[in-house]
């Protein structure tokens, strides 16, 4: 009986230090917004503290690109926030405004409708920014389901497990993926701003690493 | 469903548990049906064919069984077999016997038949086809029990571990051991660790190495005509490593498994580039295939009872039959004849070696001397795979053809090597997965054991390391994934 005991304890503490180095690896290797400086919308709003937001932006890149929060706060003392991911279908929207609720509780909420008519503009990498972005929950596992309700195609075993599409970030790791960084407060939404009639964005001076990491 | 998915990483899990759980009588059914799931994942209407096989070579057996009369076993044999081969031509080899026949046609210009059997290939037709064919023929010799319960025969046809890639198991084996479940426990915390440990080598072999390989090996074999010598010898050698990274994997996925559950399957590999001439490599490579066509072609047909030249014929007929049995092309049958004539050459030259050695004075009981033997059999197992990889015997030739007149021995040090699909990282995990391969096969060679019984052997802290470390080592390096296309295993087609 001792020896089933013994056995059943090494079991659960293998198994158990099995996925702590998975979750650890999954921590390290996880999607982030490589091409956005690792500062993706999700990413802020878990770095946001709870009950903060007032007013919230859904959308795509129209969002981030036109709507700025500071500009809000400044002007009219409304802590506002872009809840925008670039090619943002409906789906998504849905999905990513109910994480939001699960922290936040804004008395309005603004909808983008561009993405009742897009499908991420049909780019690979957008899908990933919507679909993988999120913590692992029933939410993100529902948020996939919906997404691929209609496509035969996709093994969507791939965006719930995750790792077979980040895996291969081990080729462009940094810093920042080893380091808990805390996004910058101040950028939501205000750092590319498209003027009209431009067609290229015009960047406001994007925060080194090491701000970032401040 | 193939083993280095993410839905067998929940099913496996899954089934074990549940079998662990289920009383001993049940515990056959639920593997049974785990197992047609697992099957069924692939195509659900090719079940039919397991559950025809399973039933043709069951009453087959009993009847055998049943009568007395010799004659009548023979007959009964004959037709089991017969039957189950038909199955087998029409679904793997019909379509290359039309296009031949087509061939002779046109040649004669005589109208062509047209009519291919246009189905798929039934995944793992010429394993389970074998097994079920090797029990008929072993109740028929006598040398096993025809099973009476349809269940425990079903589960030893479609035993989900090895259905699709084997190892081809023999009844003496597995059945009997499927026959126990009902009656002990055959589940041990050991045997699970063990088991464990070989599912993650062969996980480790078959993503690390053999997916990697096929990078560098599927462009240059596909556009052999752009490169030299020395691409061309890279990619020989890197399929060889490959197919045999790819298969072994497979298998010690499959006993591992088996294992995990308190089953022991046949070891198929021991370490068949250590092999020390060509009949040694094929006691070492495939065994479970080896010893299937030793005991029902090679032996049936007289073996070396009937003369020297008669058994030069045999081993001719048998590698014959075993490259046919590896696919309906002429490419595999080269491949098979090539092994045959190896065989053949070897024991022919046998004795004149011999006499050279006495008459040089060759030591040959030093490691220099095994060692240039272990080359040669490599350098001839080498050659003899790139007309089993390469689209046809046409290509082939012309690969090979290339490969000695299109010497460019300044692409080793310009290292155009890594424009062949892998960047010099991404070989350099790939080189020091190889050495790591060899370290291990070579102590699986002097021990004598398997990686997950050499592991579980270790201290704890040994042990966990090296799960653990395989583990981020598989998920973060490992080939698979999104845009990755080549995650089948190779032996699935055959």
């Amino acid at each position: 009986m001792n020896n089933i005991v013994k056995k059943a304890i090494a079991f659960c503490a293998f198994t158990g230090l099995l996925i702590t180095v998975i979750c650890v690896t999954y921590n390290i290797l996880r999607w982030k917004d490589t091409t956005g400086e690792y500062r993706s919308s999700v990413e802020q709003l878990y770095n946001t503290e709870d009950n903060l937001i007032d007013v919230v932006f859904v959308g795509s890149s129209h969002v981030y690109c036109d709507i700025y929060p500071c500009f809000l706060w400044e002007k009219a003392g409304i802590s506002s926030f872009d809840m925008s991911v670039a090619g943002q279908d409906k789906v998504s929207s849905y999905y990513e405004l109910k994480e939001l609720l699960k922290t936040q509780s804004p008395k309005v909420v603004f909808v983008d409708l561009y993405g009742l008519f897009s499908d991420g503009n049909g780019i690979e990498g957008n899908r990933y920014r919507n679909l993988i972005s999120m913590k692992p929950s029933s939410n993100s596992y529902n948020h996939v389901k919906e997404f691929f309700k209609e496509d035969k195609e996709t093994d969507i075993n791939d965006y719930l497990f995750r790792f077979p599409i980040v895996h291969t970030r081990y080729k462009e790791l940094t810093r920042l993926d080893f380091e808990d960084y805390i996004p910058n407060s101040f950028l939501r939404g205000e750092e590319i701003i498209f003027t009209v009639g431009s067609a290229a964005a015009s960047p406001t001076a994007h925060d080194t690493e090491s701000s970032m990491l401040s | 469903m193939l083993f280095n998915s993410f839905e067998f990483v929940l099913f496996f899990p899954i089934v074990v548990i549940i079998y662990l759980i289920l009383p001993k009588r049940l515990k056959p059914i639920g593997l049974l049906l785990a197992s047609y799931y697992f099957y069924m994942c692939w195509n659900a209407k090719y079940i039919i064919l397991i559950l025809f096989t399973t039933l043709i070579t069951y009453v087959s057996a009993l009847l055998i069984e049943h009568f007395d009369s010799k004659k009548n076993k023979k007959a009964l044999m004959i037709t089991g077999i017969t039957v189950n081969l038909l199955v087998l031509f029409l679904f793997k080899y019909f379509d290359f016997f039309i296009n031949n026949i087509n061939f002779i046609l046109a040649k004669a210009k005589i109208s062509q038949v047209n009519n291919p059997f246009d189905f798929l290939l039934p995944v793992g037709i010429s394993f389970y086809t074998f097994q079920a064919i090797g029990y008929v023929i072993d109740v028929y010799r006598g040398e096993t029990k025809a099973e009476r319960n349809i269940i425990n025969y079903a589960l030893f046809v479609s035993f989900f571990p090895q259905l699709v890639a084997g190892p081809i198991e023999r009844s003496k084996n597995l059945l009997s051991q499927i026959r126990s479940i009902r009656e002990k426990n055959l589940f041990s915390y050991d045997s699970m660790v063990s088991g464990f440990g070989l599912m993650l080598w062969g996980l480790f072999l078959k993503t690390m190495i053999a997916d990697r390989a096929a990078v560098v090996v599927d462009k240059v074999f596909s556009q052999y005509y752009l490169y030299g010598t020395v691409e061309l010898i890279l990619a020989a050698l890197l399929f060889t490593l490959q197919i045999y990274a790819d298969f072994s994997g497979y298998s010690a996925i499959a006993i591992g498994a088996a294992r995990v559950m308190g089953i022991k399957l046949c070891t198929n590999f021991d370490t068949p580039y250590f092999a020390v001439s060509i009949a040694d490599f094929w006691s070492r490579w495939h065994i479970s295939l080896s010893t299937w066509f030793k005991d029902y072609v090679y032996i049936p047909l007289g073996g070396n009872r009937k003369g020297k030249v008669r058994k030069y014929f045999n081993l001719i007929i048998t590698f014959l039959v075993s490259g046919l049995w590896h696919g309906a092309s002429w490419n595999f049958v080269a491949w098979g004849l090539l092994h045959g004539f190896y065989r053949v050459i070897g024991e022919v030259t046998g004795g004149i070696r011999n006499k050279c050695y006495d008459l040089l004075k060759v030591k040959r009981n030093v490691f220099s001397f095994n060692l240039l033997k272990r080359i040669i059999t490599f350098a001839l197992v080498s050659f003899a795979w790139i007309f089993f990889r390469a689209k046809s015997i046409k290509v082939a030739f012309e690969y090979i053809k290339r490969m000695f007149t299109h010497f460019n021995p300044w692409a080793v040090f310009n290292e155009s090597i890594y424009s062949l699909g892998l960047n010099r990282s991404e070989f350099s995990i790939l080189m020091l997965c190889i050495i790591l391969l060899f370290a291990v096969s070579l102590l699986n060679f002097k021990k004598k054991q398997d990686v997950g019984t050499l592991i579980a052997s270790q201290n704890l802290w040994f042990r966990w390391a090296v799960y653990i470390g395989l583990v981020v080592i598989i998920l973060v390096y490992g080939e698979y994934g999104i845009d990755f296309s080549s995650s089948k295993f190779i032996y699935f087609d055959f």
